[in-house]
């Protein structure tokens, strides 16, 4: 089910920020920012992704740089809000 | 004539002033003058002009360069435009602080209008991107527009609003700035005496802020004008707001899966971008 989850953000990762790599080679530890150059814009294309992705909403609170550290986090992120 | 002949017209930068009594924005005798730029086909014969109207706030300035290069693709077809520079905005007079969606509306007018005097006997196109797109919406009867490109209008101004807050906590974030950006602007006075809000590194007014957030597209008359809505993202398919407008306006899609170039800091030219608009004037 959590493998589910991830390749789901996964897909939502690569087709929103238009990366050049298939869902499948991103590790789920790998540290988004850092491997794929991920700056605000993009940032702000990821979490738009995720809002409509997974229908729900970001609060103030949740606007923390660990949350979208990794597809790891994110899961982690995701299952605390009750998304999945 | 033939392509390269209507390419060698130079675009015509110019100021357009405020309006003398005779011209309908007559009653804007405070308005500021806008950037344009003009580009016509060498023969000045031009059957169709297009008023192109960018996005606001930051986006602005990214999208910049793909409408310039619209702007030249549309002239070596020998079709005329007039890109405007919305006030408050690069170097268009007045500042956005100051601004109300009204006065953007009827800069749109002003440009409208300046593209007719220009080739009175074409027919005018709108064509707008993001709130740009919404303003020429709402200004495309006035402006006696025959057609209404519409490039990710914006439907819902409270979501606008959320999603320039959204990126402000975002950078914020990343930079782990607390204040920086209000501290870092002109109107950093204001910002902290509350008189501004500091929304995505632009100061704007209460006023400003509550009338973008009251925006409904769906709430609007449609159109005299035939209207086309394109989405430009990575999404395959239409978004449902867009969807809803599109029904709303009786509207023709596209969508093109592309970036988004309003959203871009570096310049690339994305071909089926070019396609797309293009194909949407045919």
């Amino acid at each position: 089910m959590d493998d589910e989850l991830k390749m789901r953000i996964k897909r939502m990762i690569v087709e929103r920020l238009f990366l050049d790599v298939t869902p499948r080679e991103i590790a789920d530890d790998a540290p988004l920012m850092e491997t794929y150059g991920i700056d605000s814009v993009a940032l702000f294309e990821l979490v738009v992704g995720l809002e409509e992705e997974f229908d729900l909403q970001l609060e103030d609170t949740d606007f923390q740089i660990d949350t979208f550290k990794s597809v790891d986090s994110i899961a982690t992120f995701l299952h605390a809000k009750g998304a999945v | 004539m033939t392509s390269r002949e209507y390419s060698q017209a130079a675009p015509q930068p110019f100021f357009l002033e405020t309006p003398d009594a005779e011209t309908p924005a007559a009653e804007t005798p405070d308005a500021p003058s806008l950037f344009c730029v003009w580009r016509a086909p060498q023969n000045d014969n031009a059957a169709r002009v297009w008023v192109l109207v960018p996005p606001f706030f930051e986006e602005e300035k990214s999208a910049r360069r793909t409408l310039s290069e619209f702007a030249r693709r549309l002239q070596n077809r020998g079709e005329a435009s007039l890109l405007v520079t919305p006030r408050g905005h690069g170097d268009s007079g007045g500042e956005v602080g100051s601004a109300t969606l009204s006065d953007w509306r009827a800069d749109i007018t002003r440009a409208a209008s300046e593209a007719k005097r220009r080739a009175p006997s074409a027919e005018i196109i709108l064509c707008g991107v993001r709130l740009g797109a919404t303003l020429c919406l709402l200004a495309a009867d006035e402006s006696g527009a025959r057609e209404l490109h519409l490039i990710e209008p914006i439907v819902s101004g409270r979501v606008l609003v959320r999603d320039l807050m959204q990126r402000k906590k975002l950078r914020a974030m990343m930079t782990r700035e607390e204040s920086g950006a209000e501290n870092a602007s002109p109107n950093a006075a204001r910002v902290l005496a509350g008189d501004l809000e500091d929304i995505d590194g632009w100061a704007l007014s209460q006023t400003l802020r509550d009338e973008i957030g009251a925006l409904d597209s769906l709430q609007s008359s449609p159109p005299n004008a035939s209207t086309r809505i394109l989405q430009i993202s990575g999404r395959s398919e239409l978004s449902p707001l867009l969807q809803k407008l599109a029904a709303h306006l009786n509207a023709k899609t596209r969508v093109v899966v592309a970036r988004p170039f309003w959203t871009q800091n570096e310049e690339s030219h994305d071909e089926t971008v070019f396609a797309a608009l293009l194909e949407a004037g045919e």
